[in-house]
């Protein structure tokens, strides 16, 4: 399939305005990252607070433009200003704070905002934000208050927004760094649906490690470079260098290295729960 | 004993349509130096329950004793309390004010009317408990600093009024996985150092197996479970059917135990599993288990 | 704490003041106000009375709820009583004591027939003017209270007036007003349990206590407008040009209903005003 975004040797420092006015500082975000991503595909990209990833995604719907280097978006240019509002309903972003991202008090309203913008017929709009509220598993809260839903239940909504005006990418900018386990596993399972149900592209930015193992490919990021990029189960497997990153494996890829470490003949490569609990099975059972 | 609950109930809004009973009778028992993981979903009571070990609120009925001092009690010592109970609400970071972080942390010891002298003293030495060096970030504005820092400048604002409990509501929401290991990693180090009584507040269950020796499980405004981690985890099923989880050892256990093996309750941490399985399969050593 | 705040707040329901439209309801309300101020005569204050409590009745909504909403401002009323009773001018109120006839005189201070009728008529009008208010924002959503203002300042955009952005600004007023009541109620007792004191001392005393709770707030607040306009960017946001709206504001024969009601009412206080006796 053929890429819908691609970046290209993209640097970006954020200019920091010290006390005395004048002195410019420039701390480096991201330092020439390269990447092409497929349409379709379901990315995820992990890293440290300040390893660039945020960054990262703020480039891919113009949020922020690239310094050096190019971001292109379905064939249009980042830095083309006339293009602007087309790369934004092509990449729809999801952001941290459930809480900041919600414009109305009431649900439904809120969905309809982002096709109130683009100038959508209004009898088209109530079923587009009906089908987008169904899609997120929502319908029921359309006219309740935002403060009144659980954190998990407000990204939802937020998904919501950004679904109805039909974009072929959807950024998560940590979008479950503020959730309980149940709110973090309800909004990844929402975009699994979307990435396999809607052939959405899905961009994953996370310091879970462990979410990526929803991911059809994994890139690591530190200090503003992609350090890894490739397939789950390859990346994840390397404990030494994620590690070296500051990063731990996920629980069942750490236990399974650990145990190989220490001898344990592990058979096939156990990666989740049941898959670990099938291969501990013949060597537990047998004294 | 450090605190005592009796039958505690509390109602909010008592007479409008928002009238709502977040806590039904409770009553528990918190020994001195116990480290507590409070587990519950959203709604629970969980926050109601701990915002009465220091006064903010009072019970609707029933008794709350906090080292001897009785919170519903009129005229019950509320700063003598606040100062005995620390409380660390969520996302703690957003609290502070102050210009330079020495000065924020020096706001609780400053209210309790303490000298300069020892004022500084317990700034310096709240935040090198956080592992924050006094001496190059003390003059920094706190809003200057990375989030992880400054939820420990907030937390150190807190461990300067020298508490003998300390309350958690979360500490480690938003935090990356180092930021997470950090914040767990101090407040076990403050219980072994000074004996502090600590409640924590957390929706990860991993988290809680990791570092409590007794577990709360708070539902609809009860105190339903108040055990050992390992009794607590052992009832999976009644767990998830609260909406809670098991830590993800205890679900390792469960589905080897499906499987017919024999596996110890209470395997709740990743160094605990692989203990017992290099000990199992003879490749451990006596320390396993 | 602040949870307890619940004075104007939207109170749903299906009655038939609830459908209407609120653009109906705002002009009314308006017009109301307008009123309130014009009654001379105790006929006047009857029939307003009778036009609130059949509209509470239609509004379905509990009569102590409504009650409540005037406690707070309990004392705002008896300052007005009380500034009126004693600072009105006039010949003195004077009573019998023991046979003896004593003027309602003391210094500065006099009772006068002129005050008693004030105060009594300023209050009224103080609980009629919280009733009436009241029983708007307790029917009607905050997000349709801000379209109706935006239709119906809608003419002024002709004389280049941001009708638009001052609804979004309304807009997103209301939808964060809960989420930072709840934000100052968490700062206020975060402080309280660091031994900071909002209850106690003087004026000036009180007014710098707060700064350890207005400080976050304001940071905080600042930090959640600069995501929610990330976010509101990059949902395609940019100014009212070319806008779509998913709700209308549609008058049913109810509207039409109310409109006759209000105008009668209206009616009968002018006309009292006009030929009535002066009966206080």
């Amino acid at each position: 399939m053929a890429a819908i975004i691609e970046l290209a040797d993209v640097h970006h420092a954020y200019a920091q305005y010290r006390q005395e006015g004048e002195d410019v500082v420039r701390t480096p975000a991201i330092q020439g990252v390269t990447l092409s991503i497929e349409e379709g595909s379901f990315m995820a990209v992990v890293g440290h607070n300040g390893s660039g990833k945020s960054t990262l995604a703020k480039h891919m719907n113009a949020l922020l433009l690239p310094d050096r280097g190019t971001v292109t978006v379905a064939g249009m240019s980042t830095a083309d200003e006339s293009r602007l509002w087309d790369i934004r309903q092509t990449v729809g972003m999801v952001f941290q704070n459930p809480d900041n991202q919600i414009v109305s008090s009431i649900v439904e309203e809120d969905v309809a905002f982002g096709l109130e913008n683009l100038g959508v017929p209004r009898e088209q709009i109530r079923p587009r934000v009906e089908a987008a509220l169904d899609a997120v598993g929502m319908s029921g809260h359309a006219l309740k208050a935002p403060h009144m839903l659980s954190g998990g239940q407000k990204q939802r909504v937020a998904i919501a927004g950004v679904i109805a005006m039909r974009p072929r990418v959807i950024v998560f900018d940590e979008s479950t760094a503020m959730l309980d386990p149940a709110g973090r596993a309800e909004v990844l399972d929402t975009a699994v649906r979307l990435n396999h149900d809607e052939g959405i592209t899905v961009i994953w930015i996370t310091h879970f490690i462990e979410e990526c193992m929803a991911a059809g490919r994994v890139v690591v990021m530190s200090g503003g470079t992609v350090d890894m990029d490739g397939p789950p189960l390859l990346v994840l497997r390397e404990r030494a260098t994620l590690r070296g990153l500051g990063l731990t494996a996920p629980p069942m890829l750490e236990l399974s290295g650990r145990l190989r470490e220490a001898g344990v003949p592990l058979a096939g490569d156990p990666s989740t729960l049941e898959q670990m609990a099938e291969a501990l099975c013949p060597l537990l059972s047998k004294n | 004993m450090s605190i005592v609950i009796e039958k505690l109930t509390h109602i909010y809004m008592p007479g409008t349509p928002f009238e709502t009973t977040a806590l039904r009778s409770v009553s528990l028992t918190v020994e001195d130096g116990s480290f507590v993981g409070v587990i519950g979903h959203t709604g629970s009571g969980k926050s109601t329950l701990v915002q009465h070990m220091n006064g903010l609120l009072r019970p609707t009925s029933g008794r709350v004793v906090v080292e001897g001092i009785d919170v519903g009690a009129k005229g019950a010592d509320l700063r003598a309390l606040r100062q005995q109970v620390g409380l660390v609400f969520q996302y703690p970071e957003y609290q502070l004010f102050e210009e330079t972080v020495s000065r924020d942390v020096a706001f609780g010891p400053r209210n309790l009317g303490l000298s300069e002298a020892e004022v500084a003293r317990r700034v310096e030495e709240a935040l090198s408990r956080v592992g924050i060096d006094p001496g190059e970030l003390g003059a920094r504005s706190p809003f200057e600093l990375s989030g992880g820092q400054r939820r420990r400048v907030a937390l150190a604002g807190v461990l300067a009024m020298e508490p003998r409990v300390l309350i958690l509501d979360e500490p480690t929401a938003g935090l990356d996985p180092e930021g997470r290991s950090d914040m767990l990693r101090m407040m076990r180090e403050l219980r072994a150092r000074e004996g502090t009584t600590i409640l924590m507040i957390s929706h990860n269950m991993d988290e809680v197996a990791q570092v409590a020796d007794r577990v709360l499980v708070m539902a609809h405004g009860e105190a339903i479970l108040y055990d050992t981690p390992a009794n607590v985890f052992a009832d999976a099923r009644r767990l998830s059917g609260l909406g809670l989880d098991v830590p993800l050892m205890a679900r390792l256990s469960d589905a080897l135990r499906r499987r017919g093996v024999t596996v110890p309750r209470g395997l709740l941490t990743l160094d605990a599993m692989e203990a017992f399985i290099l000990e199992r399969t003879g490749r451990g050593g006596r320390d396993a288990g | 704490m602040l949870g307890n705040i619940t004075i104007g707040q939207y109170f749903p329901g299906e009655s038939p003041v609830h459908r209407l439209d609120p653009r109906t309801k705002l002009i009314i309300t308006f017009g109301f106000i307008v009123l309130v101020f014009l009654i001379r005569s105790v006929a006047g204050y009857a029939a307003v009375f009778l036009f609130i409590v059949a509209t509470a009745a239609l509004s379905r909504l509990p009569v102590r709820y409504l009650i409540k909403g005037l406690r707070p401002l309990v004392y705002i009323m008896l300052f007005t009583f009380v500034i009126n009773l004693f600072m009105t001018g006039g010949e003195p109120l004077v009573i019998s004591w023991g046979g003896r006839v004593v003027p309602l005189t003391w210094r500065f201070l006099h009772i006068t027939r002129e005050g008693v009728r004030m105060s009594v008529t300023m209050v009224f009008r103080l609980v009629f003017l919280i009733l009436g208010t009241q029983l708007l924002t307790l029917t009607t959503s905050p997000l349709t209270m801000t379209d109706a203002i935006e239709q119906l300042l809608g003419p002024l955009k002709r004389i280049r007036f941001p009708v638009h952005e001052l609804a979004m600004m309304m807009t997103i007023a209301m939808r964060f007003i809960p989420t930072l009541l709840q934000e100052t109620d968490r700062i206020m007792k975060a402080q309280m349990s660091r031994g900071a004191d909002f209850e106690s001392g003087n004026i000036v005393r009180r007014a710098r206590n707060m700064v350890p709770l207005l400080v976050p707030l304001f940071v905080s607040a600042f930090r959640r407008a600069d995501e929610l306009a990330l976010a509101m960017e990059s949902r395609c946001y940019r100014g009212g040009q070319g806008r779509t709206r998913m709700k209308i504001l549609a008058m049913t024969r109810l509207d039409l209903y109310a409109g006759i009601a209000a105008l009668l009412l209206a009616a009968a206080v002018i006309a009292d005003n006009v030929w009535g006796g002066m009966l206080l």
